[in-house]
């Protein structure tokens, strides 16, 4: 198998897979709902994976990044590699018979074998071309989601509405707003923290000031003291202003 | 004649030993799985809510020791992806448990369950609304004045940009640890964040954030034999005493993933992989340049070696754009998470941490 045969085939399945899932898409028919025969959802300009998946394969994202993305290849040379490993590690082990230690080493060549895999897989998934699929199948994801949801959602909310029951939009802004309630009460919350900080603050200066007139007023009553002390205590004495 | 009767008696012997130690082996699968199929409980050190907004939660653990460091500890951890509980995985396997076992007044950010509701949470808001509010209540609650602050993933991206923001807070040292800064080295995620092909803006229009699922499907295509090398290596390592707990915590936690706000995720995509804004002095966050060269405080900047979420180079890119003198650059062995949860964080990460903090702590 060449390196293009190899990359075509997965492809090809992914194609049929596509276009059997399409088709059931299209064939079920939810008692003339959104699926039915004729509805826009089935029409060939609306949706169609199988479609996109022809866009996406048009658009093909390992032509762009000329590299060639074979997964199928990945996995053959991991299944050839193994079989190697396993084949000459069980003529070694045939040849005299197998030992504890051979069991020990099956166990360690295991998960060498593991990590080897492990190893193989993520140089494959670290290309620009694994970037690309993993985004187009991202999108196509979306866009398949967006488009069923905007058939079945307007149906869902009229249940909802059947039902008395709040619509998923009518529950997000109500959850929305209690966000920004509480948002809101937490901001106060700080602003009640705050003003505590300050009036601690003011406490303390307000303390701070009173022991300051007491030193003075103690000084002021005993004239006497600054003179006994001598002019450098003297200076060392609070001056109030 | 002798000699091959000899052989073939040699090879049913230890055919049986190894039947043996299968069967055993399988005993243990039936006990661990099928018996007692209950999950430890995981996160399950005692703690307290000193603090909320929103989801957010700051949590201060209890003190294990009679006297603790005069510096509090704060872990930042990741935005979304998922919980918070591997740090806190299983007595005897644990980082924040061992933090507290050093002496460490240890505080989490937890930044809750994210969803659809939180799509406008981005840097912003962690930088500029709750990192200054919970390293003011942690402050206050120890009676400190200034802290150690770790970043771990994003949580130390996002530590970066705030002490870049506000090189004057009150942050003694700065531990970031597997936190990716330049972009241009991350990895397979750089590769398939590729702007050309990566439909973001249609993600987080369709869903408001990376929903869960989504979020799952990335991570475990980084590492498509990630589940059976788990599997593998548990059946090897069954005689191990606890292995089944251990595969059955770390299992539940990462099986459980959760969503990263719209905004945020935006922002990490467009701004830093796409355009590693952040190392380049780009990156702007309410209408200032986040500025790494502004951090001056000591610094330990963690990798590990087979990380591929966040590859050494990723992390080592904080070395180079921060003014620190006092700074230091470890590489150690393990992934994003087993190096700071695997059994070889208590040989390694954990005496590296505290020697480092305890020698910057007074």
């Amino acid at each position: 198998m060449t390196g293009q045969e190899a990359s075509a085939n997965p492809f090809e399945f992914w194609k049929d897979m596509a276009q059997k899932w399409s088709e059931g898409i299209g064939q079920s028919n939810f008692g003339g709902g959104p699926f039915a025969a004729g509805s826009p959802f089935t029409a060939p300009s609306m949706f169609n994976p199988f479609q996109q998946f022809q866009q996406f394969q048009n658009a093909n994202p390992f032509q762009a990044s000329n590299q060639a993305y074979n997964p199928a290849q990945v996995w053959m040379q991991l299944c050839q590699q193994s079989m190697k490993i396993w084949s000459e590690f069980g003529a070694q082990a045939g040849a005299g018979g197998p030992t504890e230690d051979t069991f020990r080493a099956a166990e360690r060549q295991w998960m060498q074998q593991l990590e080897q895999a492990a190893e193989a897989l993520s140089q494959s998934m670290a290309t620009e071309a694994c970037s690309s699929m993993i985004g187009k199948f991202i999108e196509q994801g979306l866009a398949w989601q967006e488009k069923f949801a905007a058939e079945v959602n307007p149906q869902i909310d009229a249940a909802h509405r059947a039902l008395n029951l709040p619509s998923r939009d009518q529950m997000d802004r109500m959850f929305e707003r209690v966000i920004g309630i509480e948002e809101r009460l937490d901001d106060l919350d700080d602003a009640r923290q705050a003003l505590k900080r300050l009036e601690q603050r003011l406490d303390e200066i307000e303390q701070l000031g009173r022991e300051v007139l007491n030193k003075v007023s103690v000084t002021r009553s005993n004239p006497r003291r600054r003179t006994r002390t001598g002019p450098a205590e003297a200076e060392a004495e609070p001056q109030v202003s | 004649m002798a000699d091959s009767s000899t052989q073939a008696q040699q090879t049913a012997q230890v055919l049986q030993e190894e039947l043996e130690k299968n069967a055993k082996r399988f005993q243990a699968v039936v006990d661990g799985f099928v018996v007692d199929a209950s999950d430890p409980a995981i996160g399950s050190t005692p703690k307290d809510v000193v603090w909320k907004r929103g989801k957010s939660q700051l949590f201060r653990y209890h003190p294990q020791t009679a006297k603790t460091h005069p510096v509090p500890y704060l872990i930042v951890p990741w935005l979304g992806i998922s919980r918070t509980h591997v740090l806190d995985l299983l007595p005897g396997n644990s980082y924040i448990e061992s933090l507290l076992k050093q002496g460490y007044d240890v505080y989490l950010l937890d930044w809750g369950e994210i969803a659809e509701e939180d799509k406008n949470l981005g840097f912003e808001d962690a930088v500029f609304k709750i990192l200054p509010r919970i390293i003011d209540r942690a402050l206050e609650i120890s009676q400190a004045q200034e802290l150690t602050l770790n970043g771990i993933c994003v949580g130390g991206t996002i530590a970066a940009a705030y002490l870049a923001l506000e090189p004057h807070a009150p942050v003694r040292n700065f531990v970031a640890m597997v936190a990716p800064i330049d972009f241009d080295e991350g990895g397979m995620f750089k590769s398939w964040l590729d702007e050309r092909y990566f439909p973001v803006d249609m993600i987080v229009d369709r869903f408001g954030g990376i929903p869960a699922s989504l979020m799952a499907a990335g991570f475990k295509m980084l590492r498509p034999t990630g589940d059976i090398q788990a599997k593998s290596s548990l059946w090897l390592n069954l005689d191990r005493p606890g292995a089944i707990t251990s595969f059955k915590a770390m299992n539940r936690w990462a099986s459980n993933y959760i969503a990263m706000p719209g905004r945020f995720f935006s922002q990490l995509t467009k701004d830093l992989y796409f355009n590693n804004r952040m190392i380049k002095g780009q990156f702007m966050l309410g209408g200032r340049k986040v500025d790494l060269s502004q951090i001056s405080c000591p610094l330990l900047v963690i990798a590990a070696r087979q990380d591929f979420i966040v590859p050494p180079l990723a992390a080592k890119g904080l070395m180079d754009a921060v003014s620190s003198e006092d700074k230091e650059y470890v590489e150690l062995p393990g992934g994003h998470i087993s190096v700071f949860s695997g059994r070889q964080a208590h040989r390694t990460l954990w005496p590296k941490i505290d020697e480092w903090v305890s020698a910057r702590a007074e």
